[in-house]
């Protein structure tokens, strides 16, 4: 009968330690999927590295690029806000400064095959010479690896790097979300602002802002 | 004069031919609720948007693309256009990417207030608008739109099935007190009453962006009868979001969440604040553990080993001392598995403290039982209590003698659990704030308290010389302490109601009814069948017991309480409302509650999304009399249905009142009508 008694206690203590456990496996299942997903890159943190061939052929490597200031430009040209930037001219001139400052410029087309903005590298470099563009590279990431990466969410959505590798600036190219051409006359251009400082070994004033436009079609 | 009668409407044709673009995907119109503008008054207008299948335009803050309308109004001088009410947004993930969107038919309502000087015969507001459509693809539209309004004394209030829709489509003011926070992962908002039902997720569509992860569903938990919706924020500093408000919605259900302080919690990211150093909470961690021992459920079992001890104390110092040892170790185990276990709930990311195991309802019930048992043991209802209190006394061997000091240790720590003693406060407050090795520590400690009177027992012969002589009242007091027992079960049972209501209730009294039934059959030692009988009779019990544990916490299915507020809240939704008026001592509405547990029943609830109200009248509660009196009815049940709104004219059709004994055929012809 002691025995009986005793082996109950055991019983029950053992379920007073397991039963927690058993709600306690849950929250590990969860934190463990968190860890799975990396996460978003930060400013001030260094930027995702990645690998990629752009549409003359080139490999482009983010590693091998330290030492130089670079700006991460995602795109699709048919987006209306790509539009307003590259009719207006402003995109254009942004890129030709940042030649000036010596910035390597890499423009990323993360529209997946079939969706808007998505095309072949002969086609890319056909856009890019109607719109007058010139960017150090052109990338076509139709997987959404690079995309991903970077967690780009709009058509245009910029990334400013130093020469170490590490985020800078992050988010829309301006502080005017309007679609209408005449927005960009009047607009504060945080990139221009970000490389001009990088450059200048200032500070950056605004790391981080929404990027706006249309959604990235992965 | 008639020809411009008729030219005028012409020449407004030819201008709105001249915008209205067909090949846009958002149709735009402005509707006024008046027929006349008066001058000096307001009056509402809606900015309607009807927007193509499958495209979508935006809320005001477009969420992570995507960009709101934009509006410039023109209108004569002196007349003031408020900014718009948005209706609650829906939430929409393009392949990873949130946006806080509408579809369909969305209406803006901007309120616009007349001067008192107005001059014009007609009122003229012109919108030049700017809006982003999206589908797959994206493209900015842009149009003029205008509503002309006569100037007048008189204004019949038009277009107010339109108003009523828009209306219903806006979030309401959450009225309640609620308090946000921020601890540097997520954001919080706690509001005093949940408006919501169990279900679908919940989200925060906040005004500014980076407060909370677009498009983030609530984690909920209920705290202090507290509702706490906790979103993750993004890394965006707080310092750089301009507004915390927001609307926190459920579906098409929302309720605008307004600007109030934030709390900013440090505490996940300073050491912890308090004074306390480590050799000061060791020292409370004793006091605590040792006062532990006066407790109510802890006191019982010290006596009981003391009592031991007045046997013991003839024999050798040595063996006294091996008991001693042997329970000390069974406590300090005991707490080092507590210690481990928190610890690796903590690692897990719950908080919790001392007691944490008592939220688990099962264990509340069980934690009742053993020590509704040892009370009767100590009562001396069953006859395991002599052998157990006559440890070391030579009838058990030594080995088991010890065995058992052991094994009541561990039992002292589980009958403590429910308890907190002063001092313990402090020192496991500190404890749960450090590393784990500290936590172990402090912990440890508290078992050292907690042993500590009876290792003194063991080791000092004085002490043991203290001990009266053993006697008679030995048994007296021993049943006395079984008192305190009871009480602290009284106790717990009180827990146990506040967690699984009345079910949990009639689990822990059934159990407890098996367990006296249990100890009064092994008191007797019955011979030939009835010996079988006993068996027979003693696994009914264990298997009566098993089942007890069995009980539902949790009600089957959704229900919101009845008052008169909620009950207008859900009928100014489009779902079907069921609202049940019972109470405990009403037998008839008992019966048909059984009906509702149904799973048939239910899948019927769930078919037309049901909301079910149930109004409880075991306590005479004036607002359900009043309610049962709008029904001719003075006591219950009743059952009311109110039947889903009318698609087409948005009406609700009369309530039916549903007879007091229901079947469940019945109950499901009315459920699902088509059925």
């Amino acid at each position: 009968m002691i025995r009986l008694f005793m082996i109950t206690m055991i019983a029950l203590f053992s379920f007073a330690v397991v039963a927690p456990a058993i709600a306690m496996e849950d929250s590990v299942k969860t934190e463990m999927i968190k860890d799975a997903t990396d996460e978003p890159p930060q400013i001030g943190a260094p930027a995702p590295h990645f690998v990629a061939t752009d549409t003359h052929g080139n490999e482009v490597s983010l590693e091998g690029l330290k030492g130089q200031n670079v700006v991460l430009e995602w795109t699709n040209h048919q987006c209306p806000f790509v539009i307003k930037h590259y009719e207006t001219g402003n995109m254009q001139s942004l890129q030709d400064k940042a030649k000036e400052l010596g910035v390597t410029w890499i423009s990323i087309v993360s529209s997946a095959d079939g969706k808007e903005g998505n095309t072949t590298p002969e086609e890319a470099n056909a856009i890019m010479g109607e719109q007058n563009t010139n960017p150090t590279h052109r990338i076509l990431d139709p997987e959404g690896t690079i995309g991903h990466l970077y967690r780009a969410k709009t058509t245009p959505h910029l990334f400013v790097i130093d020469a170490e590798g590490i985020l800078r600036y992050q988010g829309a190219i301006d502080d005017n979300p309007s679609p209408r051409q005449s927005a960009v006359e009047t607009a504060r251009n945080y990139v221009l602002e970000a490389m001009v400082a990088l450059t200048e070994g200032t500070e950056i004033e605004v790391t981080q802002t929404r990027s706006y436009g249309c959604s990235v079609k992965y | 004069m008639n020809f411009l009668k008729i030219f005028i409407p012409l020449f407004y044709l030819m201008f709105s031919i001249a915008y209205a673009d067909t090949q846009n995907h958002v149709q735009i119109k402005l509707i006024p609720s008046v027929d006349t503008a008066i001058a000096g008054q307001s009056f509402d207008l809606i900015l309607e948007q009807k927007i193509d299948e499958h495209w979508h335009t935006y809320w005001k803050n477009p969420g992570e693309s995507g960009l709101p309308i934009q509006v410039k109004w023109n209108a004569p001088e002196g007349v003031e256009i408020s900014a718009f009410q948005w209706p609650v947004p829906k939430a929409l993930d393009v392949q990873g990417i949130m946006n806080f969107i509408y579809e369909d038919t969305v209406h803006l309502i901007a309120t616009v207030k007349i001067p008192e000087n107005l001059q014009d015969k007609t009122l003229s507001i012109t919108a030049h608008a700017d809006w982003l459509v999206c589908e797959e693809i994206c493209i900015p539209e842009t149009g003029v739109f205008s509503v002309d309004l006569p100037v007048g004394e008189h204004a019949q209030l038009v277009n107010q099935g339109i108003f009523k829709s828009a209306d219903r489509a806006l979030p309401s003011l959450y009225t309640g007190l609620l308090s946000l926070r921020e601890n540097g992962t997520h954001f919080e908002l706690e509001l005093e009453i949940n408006p919501f039902k169990a279900g679908d997720p919940i989200l925060f569509f906040s005004e500014d962006w980076g407060l909370v992860k677009a498009g983030s569903a609530a984690d909920i938990q209920t705290k202090n009868s507290k509702t706490i919706f906790s979103f993750p924020r993004t890394d965006r500093a707080l310092a750089d979001i301009s507004s915390f408000k927001g609307v926190l919605a459920q579906g098409n259900i929302g309720f605008q969440i307004n600007e109030i302080p934030l709390t900013v919690s440090e505490e996940k990211l300073s050491p912890p604040p308090v004074q306390t150093n480590l050799w000061s909470a060791v020292l409370f961690a004793i006091l605590g553990g040792l006062i532990l021992n006066l407790m109510p459920c802890v006191f019982p079992i010290l006596s009981m080993k003391a009592l031991s001890l007045v046997k013991i104390s003839d024999k050798s110092r040595g063996d006294s001392l091996k008991h001693g040892l042997s329970y000390t170790a069974g406590v300090l185990l005991s707490f080092a598995g507590l210690a481990g276990l928190i610890i690796a709930l903590k690692a897990g990311g719950a908080e919790i403290g001392w007691g944490f195991q008592l939220q688990n309802p099962l264990v509340v019930l069980i934690l009742t039982w053993v020590l509704f048992a040892i009370g009767l043991n100590l009562f001396g209802s069953f006859d395991v209590t002599t052998r157990w209190t006559h440890i070391g006394s030579g009838t058990v061997a030594k080995s088991t003698g010890l065995v058992q000091d052991f094994l009541t240790g561990i039992l002292a720590v589980i009958v403590a659990t429910p308890c907190t003693a002063p001092f313990m406060g402090v020192a496991l407050g500190y404890a749960l704030l450090q590393p784990p090795s500290v936590t172990f520590l402090i912990f440890l400690s508290l078992g050292f308290g907690l042993s500590l009177p009876f290792l003194l027992f063991s080791f000092l012969p004085v002490l043991q010389k203290i001990m009266p002589k053993p006697g008679a009242w030995m048994e007296i007091f021993k049943q006395f302490l079984a008192f305190p027992m009871w009480a602290t079960t009284i106790w717990l049972t009180w827990v146990l109601v506040q967690q699984a209501g009345t079910n949990g209730l009639i689990a822990v009294l059934s159990g407890a009814l098996l367990i006296s039934l249990s100890a009064w059959l092994l008191t007797h030692k019955p011979l030939g069948i009835w010996r079988w009988i006993k068996i027979l009779l003693l696994i009914l019990c264990v298997v009566g017991i098993f089942k007890a544990t069995q009980f539902q916490t949790t009600q089957a299915y959704e229900q919101i309480a009845y008052t008169p507020e909620t009950l207008k809240r859900e009928l100014s939704t489009d779902h079907p409302v069921f609202v049940n008026m019972t109470a405990a001592w009403c037998i008839t509405c008992k019966i048909n509650e059984v009906i509702f547990k149904r799973e048939d029943i239910q899948t019927a609830f769930n078919a037309q999304n049901t909301t079910y109200i149930v109004g409880d009248w075991t306590l005479l509660r004036p607002e359900i009399t009043a309610y049962l009196e709008s029904f001719d009815r003075t006591g219950v049940p009743l059952y009311i249905y109110y039947p889903a709104r009318n698609k087409e004219t948005g009406d609700r059709p009369d309530p039916q009142i549903l007879p007091q004994i229901l079947t469940p055929s019945m109950l499901k012809n009315i459920l699902v009508p088509n059925n």
